[in-house]
Order: structure tokens, then sequence, then C-alpha cells
């Protein structure tokens, strides 16, 4: 066997844990569109099953790719970063997950007054993955783009930020019940989360990528 | 012919020991598999032998006039002084070992046959290994990372590309080992007679000194692999290409050269001289203070035990 097959074999096990990361988030939207349409009926809850499934797909990958990892592919120093690095990348999809069940087993009921928002909040931090994903891909083809991408990821945390406080200042202007605005706010920082977990890992891409740059 | 046998207890230890050298990173982080190693490690001993090891034989052989049965002699006490040695947790080289005991044997036999000049080169090369070593690593260190760093790798392409590079130079330490270290093996029976029959005694030398070593290495390696190797991954696998790359140079200069000299303190010397790139301390004082004391502790002692066995046996 050709000593640099089983690198090969963690690159495309990176590249699968990515689409399943990437299937999950997307499940995790749809179910939020659906869920502004039709409430949480029985498609949601198909969605929240996908959305669970890819997730637990991600993990699996992520463990078959730390024994590889054990198992004489890659040099000491790569499979420590690589190994922080799925870890904190799979905080996000762990997160979207979390959010779907807040969801449902709360029966939550985002006013139609909010919908607008909580959709902005909601694309933005589903961005946020997307650009984590190219930027984590960078790092094993174009290593200079990760800081730029990681960047990135900062400037859509920021974004998530200012419409977090907006939605929950205006939450608590409205005239609804005070534990549903207690509720609602959870709701808000949880899916603000999203965006916070992945600036934390694009922070960890960059500091691997500038450790292995002159 | 049963005398040989001395040579190839020696050979053993001798490759049980010092593969560690060169293939030690790679296993003990598990970027080869032992059995890889060990295979390569045989193979490149052997070459090193049989191609370059002959100028080592012919240095050690010109210490000093020998018997079959005292050049026997001479490499188990030279065995002998090793395990002593590293049972006390005491510095030892088996080429030092070798060197005291073929002294020791040699002031014992014939006095006025023991060729002093030479071992004045044999000890200036002692204490050219670590600095050499040192030297060599301190200018490769900036100069390969620098050409390291403009190759721009990714995680998965600089990875292959530093286990090739551990590869390639654990096999040309390997080399290396086999040329230089050949001759502590077999080089104390050259002059002996025992293979006057023989056509290519040389070559017999030199192939049973190799295959000795790799026997080592295939049976006894495993545990000192992982120990030494579990010291030099700590460094990072580029630092630890780098010590194993000037290890390697290092003993290949003294092979051409024709002085069998330490492996383990080529390497200690490189990591020196890596930690002097670095600007970070390495090493500690106190292993270079053990270095310096084995120079003279280990010739010393192998050459009292030869000395006074051979007389005891009154050989």
């Amino acid at each position: 066997m050709l000593f640099w097959k089983k690198e090969k074999k963690v690159q495309d096990a990176l590249e699968d844990y990515l689409l399943e990361t990437e299937s999950c988030i997307k499940s995790f939207g749809e179910a939020f569109e659906v869920y502004f349409t039709q409430g949480l009926g029985k498609t949601f809850e198909q969605l929240l099953e996908k959305t669970h499934s890819h997730e637990r797909n991600a993990d699996d990958i992520r463990r078959k790719i730390e024994a590889d990892m054990y198992d004489k592919a890659l040099i000491p120093e790569s499979r420590g970063d690589i190994l922080g690095m799925l870890e904190a990348i799979d905080l996000v999809p762990n997160q979207c997950e979390s959010v779907l069940y807040q969801l449902w087993t709360q029966n939550m009921d985002v006013p139609n007054n909010f919908t607008e928002q909580f959709k902005q909040l909601i694309k933005i931090n589903i961005d946020s993955h997307g650009v984590l994903c190219q930027t984590m891909r960078d790092l094993f083809g174009k290593v200079k783009k990760v800081n730029v991408g990681a960047n990135r990821v900062s400037e859509k945390e920021s974004q998530s930020d200012i419409i977090e406080r907006m939605l929950i200042k205006e939450i608590f202007n409205s005239d609804i019940d005070k534990a549903d605005k207690i509720l609602l706010k959870e709701l808000v920082l949880e899916i603000g989360s999203i965006s916070d977990r992945a600036e934390n890992a694009a922070d960890r891409l960059r500091n691997i990528a500038v450790k292995r740059q002159s | 012919m049963y005398q040989l046998s001395g040579g190839v207890i020696l050979g053993w230890a001798l490759g049980s020991n010092d593969a560690a050298n060169v293939f030690g990173t790679a296993v003990a982080s598990r970027m080869i598999k032992f059995r890889t190693a060990v295979i390569l490690s045989s193979v490149f001993i052997i070459l090193g032998a049989l191609l370059q090891g002959s100028e080592g034989i012919q240095t050690l052989s010109g210490l000093s006039s020998q018997t079959a049965q005292s050049a026997m002699l001479v490499s188990l006490i030279a065995g002998l002084t090793v395990l002593l040695m590293t049972t006390f947790k005491l510095p030892v080289s088996t080429s030092q070992a070798v060197v005291g005991a073929i002294l020791g044997m040699g002031l014992y036999l014939n006095p006025e046959a023991v060729v002093w000049s030479k071992l004045t080169k044999v000890v200036i090369c002692w204490v050219g290994t670590p600095i050499g070593a040192a030297i060599i690593a301190a200018v490769l260190y900036p100069v390969l990372g620098w050409l390291f760093d403009r190759l721009g790798l990714n995680l998965i392409n600089r990875s292959i590309f530093l286990k090739a590079a551990l590869l390639l130079s654990g096999a040309y330490g390997a080399y290396a080992l086999g040329a230089n270290n050949v001759a502590n093996v077999t080089g104390v029976f050259y002059t002996t007679g025992l293979l006057d029959g023989f056509e290519n005694a040389e070559l017999i030398l030199v192939l049973v000194g190799g295959a000795s070593i790799a026997l080592g290495v295939i049976t006894y390696s495993r545990n000192v692999m992982f120990t030494v190797g579990s010291r030099l991954v700590q460094l990072g696998a580029f630092s630890a290409f780098i010590a194993v790359l000037s290890e390697a140079i290092t003993v290949h200069i003294y092979a051409l050269i024709g002085v069998p000299v330490s492996t383990s303190q080529a390497i200690i010397g490189a990591v020196l001289g890596i930690g002097i790139a670095k600007s970070v301390k390495t090493i500690d004082h106190k292993i270079l203070l053990r270095i310096f004391l084995g120079w003279i502790t280990t010739p010393i002692i192998a050459g009292g035990i030869c000395y006074t066995v051979a007389a005891i046996f009154a050989i």
C-alpha cells in the first residue's frame, strides 16, 4: 500500500464529513421554513429527524477519522490539529439540532410580526456555517485563503449579534406574555450561538493555517 | 570460525539499540509500521556495510595486532561493557567500548604493536561526532525549513511530505549506520588470519557484521525504538527529520573517513544543533557532560576488563 494512501483516505473522509454537516444545516433551514409556514407538524418532525440523522452520520465519520489518524495516518502534530478542528466544527450541527429540539419540545410559537427577523437571523447563521465549510476546504487546498474565510465567518457572527440584539429588544417591547418573551429570547440566543460556534471553529482553522505559514 | 560469534553477539546488541536512532521517530509516532522500519533498516544496514564498510574495518584492525581468540574476547568484552554500563544507566557507545577493548587486549598482547597515531584520529572523530552533527543540524534546520515553507503545502500534503522525508532519512541513516558501525562488529577479526583461506575475507566480514546488526534490529529493537522515538517526536516531525538527517550525514562522513562513531551521540548533537537554530534549549547540560565522561570512562572500563580477563586466562 502506498504510504500516502492513509492521508488521502483521511482527506476524503473530511470531505464526507463536511458534506454531511452541510446536509444537516440544510435540513435545519428547511425545518424552519416549514415551521414558519406549517408549524410543528409532521413535515417539521421529518425534517427534525433528517437533521438529527445527518448530525449522527457526521459524528460517525468524525469518529472514523479519529481512528484512522491513530492508525499511522498523518504526522502527530497534524493529528492534534485535525482532531481539535473537527471537535470545534462539530459543535455547529449539534447546535442546529438542539435549536430544532428546543422549538419542538417547548411547542414554541413565534409571533408573525417577528417571523422576518427570525428568518434573517437563521439565514445569517446558516451562511456562517457555509463559509466555515469553505474555509476548512481551503485549509486542505489554498491555505492562504483561510484567513480571509475566517474573517468572513467573524463578519457573519457580528451581523448575527446585531440582529439578535434588535430582535430581543423588539420582543421585550412587544405586549406578549412575559414567559413567552423569555422563551423567545432563549430561542434567539440559541440560534445566534450557531455563528458563535462557527466563529470559534474558524479561529481554530486560522491558527492551524498560521502555524504552517512562515 | 566460531570466534566470529563474539562479533555476531556484539552486532546483535548494536542493531537492537542503534536502529532506534534512525527509525525511532517514524515508528513511535505511528507514521510507519515497525515491520516496515525493520525491513528498511536491515536492507540499508547491510547495503551500507557492503558498499562502504571497509574503511572502518581497516582502521580498527590497524589499531593493534590480534589473534582470532583475542578478537573474540574483545568483541564479547565490548558487548559486556555496553551491557554493564547500560544496566547502571551510564553513557555508553559501542564504538568506544570496542576501541577500549581492542587497546586493552593490544596492550596485554603486544604493547609495542598499538598504533597510537590511529587512536588519536579515532578520538578526534568521537569528539567531532556530536559537534559535527550539531553544526550540520544548525545549518540544515533554517535552510531546509525555509525551502519547506516556500512549498506552501496544505495539512495533508505536509504530512505526506514529512512522512516521506522521515522514511528516506531513516533509510539513509540505516545505510550510514551499516557503513560506519560494521567495523565495530567484525573489524577486529580482519588481521587475525581467521579468514586466511577465503578469497574475499573482507567481504565475508562486512556481510557477517551487517547481517548481525540487522539481526539485532529484527529481533530486539522494538522497545528501544519506541523509547528513543517518543523523545524525538516531541520535537515535531520536521525537527525529527532534521535530527535524523544530520545524524545520518555525520555518521556517513565518519564512515568515509573510516572511524566508527556513536549514532546516539550524533543524534544528541543534532538535537542540540536544532535547539541552537531555534534558540531554545533542547539538550540538558548534564547530558553533554555525560557524553564527555563517556568518551573517557567507556574505553577505560572496556580496556581494563579486557586486559584483566586476558591476564587471568593468559591468552
